[in-house]
């Protein structure tokens, strides 16, 4: 009997082990590829540790290939699109939620309706609106859909988080001497940390790693984002494979530090208001 | 402190429910006020008008001969302490009891003093650095009490603060919020569907039913002369038994007829029937378990009965009985009875229970208004 748990047990950690090298391997093969040359990442030594530690393609990435302004350019684009969504989706939850009003129902269908359009099928309107605009070539041409587009699931997360939130405390800040603006910014939007977390973590993954919309509405160089910038490091007629490698981790190092340290607040917040307190 | 004037007030919701109506109602200053009733009667809903948390569909709410129905919550001078206590959970303790008075720009010397003196009061200046995650109910519930406190309400208004304790911290709030009273000076409105609460607090009740209000009196009042079935059902642990009976008058001698045994009415019934001109009719009669009392099967005025049930409460004795296919319940004390049977009785023993006629209430069977 404790042979054979003991049996299972080391298959359920073999199992697991096989697992997590699944898993890093990707990670420790875009690493390895980054600091190779050509000749070693197509053919010589695919998989193995590079024989010559090329930490130039890094400094190529860099000053070449002007990684670092796109990290900036991606960064700002990121952190807008966070803070407006954020500052929208909030209001709109607590406008949707707590206040009472005819057709909050009807709107916040209308919200989820969002979750519904690929962001690649409107493309084409959303060209012709920024060229309008004149906004094409600047970062809002990527902050104003960035933002449109995750606000759907900004809401739906917002919205079952504040539900979860009793009404009592509202009531008892307007006893206090809250108005509305009160109660919003002083008793819900600290008890919406975890949903801020959320919302924060899942749009960032979203519009760092976004490549069509960027590709379209920006063409001018300064303006480019990571995304777009790797891929125009791969040249016409010759490509180092090294400095790309470079890129790509250079790329990844924020999605995997979001992931690392913050993925346990994105499943807490998933799961929060399932099981009662 | 403040006076209360609830004038032919209404609450309507979506133009169909009557949630609340025709409820009018003064409250002196000072005065400790309870609300009670079933659930759905209306009595949150009615505190909920004068803490300004619901509009007033029609009637006048004045506080110090001030008409409020439009003044915000805020304004209103109100304190409020909720079932679920409602602190606010990021805040500590001192946070959750100085946000009122750091929102009327209190300066902050006075916030901590007194912060500090009304956790002194509630004795709960330990806990002033914690979250209130880190508190128990009991404590949790002194905290709200405490944020209430803290800012000298003119009106107190608790909606059912104590539900959600068990018996014994119940039992122990209950004596804090007398204490409490009677160290504060404010006008309490306090709505409870516990009429041992409402019995103990109040200087005056106000029993619910339906959105309307039943009766208003102090506890003794109530007790002694409750309004209507409602009330008489609803006062008073065990309930009140009712019968259906008969009032007679023989020679001018009012009696009673209860299960074919009839009952001569004590000389101040008599009175009080003779100048209320009331005429010989069916009637609901109403005896409390305690004014009940065991009798010889076989003395006169007495009902014969068998018993279903015997609780030993301690230092008395349930009796659940059956006379002729009706449900009696009697409260009688273990020292009143013989030795033998002061633990109870065995489930069918024989007995008989009588009353004293001047502890009787009588309904109308129609109405089932109290006929005095």
């Amino acid at each position: 009997m404790r042979n054979s748990s003991k049996t299972k047990e080391v298959l359920i950690y073999i199992g697991l082990a096989i697992w997590m090298i699944v898993n890093l391997f990707p990670v420790y093969w875009m690493f390895t590829f980054s600091l190779k040359s050509n000749p070693e990442i197509f053919g010589d030594n695919v998989i193995g540790l590079p024989k010559e530690w090329l930490w130039s393609n890094y400094t190529t990435a860099l000053h070449t290939g002007n990684m670092g302004l796109y990290f900036m350019n991606s960064a700002i684009v990121a952190i807008s699109t966070i803070i407006i969504t954020l500052c929208v989706a909030l209001m709109a939850t607590f406008a949707l939620t707590r206040l009472i009003w005819k057709g909050r129902k009807t709107l916040n269908k209308f919200f989820m309706l969002g979750l519904t359009i690929p962001i690649h099928a409107s493309i084409v309107p959303v060209y012709v609106t920024l060229s309008k605009l004149n906004m094409l070539n600047t970062y809002w041409a990527l902050i104003i859909p960035y933002s449109a587009f995750s606000l759907a699931m900004a809401i739906l997360v917002c919205v079952g988080f504040m539900n979860e939130i009793p009404r009592e405390l509202d009531e008892s800040a307007c006893i206090d001497g809250c108005g509305v603006f009160g109660v919003f910014f002083r008793i819900i939007v600290p008890l919406m940390r975890p949903a801020v977390a959320t919302v924060g973590i899942y749009t960032f993954l979203q519009c760092w790693n976004e490549l069509m919309f960027a590709n379209v509405f920006i063409s001018k160089n300064a303006l480019r984002t990571l995304p777009v910038g790797v891929q125009a490091l791969s040249g016409q007629y010759t490509t180092e494979w090294g400095p790309i490698g470079a890129a790509l981790v250079l790329a990844t190092f924020p999605t995997l530090f979001v992931y690392i340290f913050l993925s346990k607040k994105i499943q807490e917040s998933f799961i929060a208001g399932a099981i009662k307190g | 402190m403040a006076t209360l004037s609830l004038r032919n007030i209404q609450k309507k919701y979506n133009e169909k429910v009557i949630a609340v109506d025709n409820f009018n109602l003064e409250i002196a200053d000072n005065e400790f006020v309870v609300f009670v009733g079933p659930s759905g009667c209306g009595k949150s809903t009615t505190l909920r008008m004068v803490a300004g948390l619901e509009d007033i569909s029609s009637g006048e709410l004045y506080i110090d001969d001030k008409l409020m129905n439009d003044i915000a919550p805020k304004d209103r001078d109100i304190a409020m302490v909720f079932q679920n206590y409602a602190l606010y959970p990021h805040m500590t303790v001192y946070q959750n009891m100085a946000f009122a008075l750091k929102l009327r720009k209190t300066p902050k010397d006075e916030i901590d003093r007194q912060v500090r003196q009304a956790a002194e009061i509630l004795d709960i200046t330990e806990y002033l650095d914690r979250k209130p995650k880190a508190l128990s109910g009991g404590q949790r519930q002194r905290v709200a009490i405490g944020r209430a406190i803290v800012r000298e309400p003119k009106v107190m208004l608790m909606d059912e603060p104590l539900s959600n304790l068990d018996a014994k911290l119940r039992n122990e709030m209950r004596a804090e919020i007398i204490k409490l009273r009677q160290r504060i000076n404010t006008t309490f409105i306090y709505v409870t569907h516990d009429q041992t609460e409402a019995m103990t607090l109040g200087d005056r009740i106000v029993i619910m039913k339906r959105g309307f209000i039943q009766q208003i009196g102090t506890p003794q009042e109530v007790f002694d002369h409750p309004a209507n079935l409602f009330v008489a059902g609803f006062i008073g642990t065990p309930h009140m038994n009712i019968f259906d009976a008969e009032l007679k008058k023989d020679n001018g001698q009012y009696s009673v007829v209860v299960n074919g045994v009839e009952f001569k009415c004590s000389p101040e019934k008599q009175a009080e029937y003779e100048a209320k001109g009331l005429a010989p009719q069916k009637v609901k009669l109403g005896v409390r378990p305690e004014h009940l009392s065991l009798s010889d099967p076989s003395a006169p005025m007495t009902i014969p009965a068998r018993v279903d049930v015997s609780e030993m409460m301690g230092s008395s004795i349930h009796l659940h009985t059956n006379a002729d296919g009706k449900d009696v319940v009697m409260v009688i004390q273990a020292t009143d009875l013989p030795a033998d049977h002061r633990t109870g009785f065995a489930f069918g023993t024989d007995i008989g229970f009588t009353f004293d006629t001047n502890l009787m209430h009588l309904f109308d069977p129609e109405t089932e208004e109290n006929l005095i």
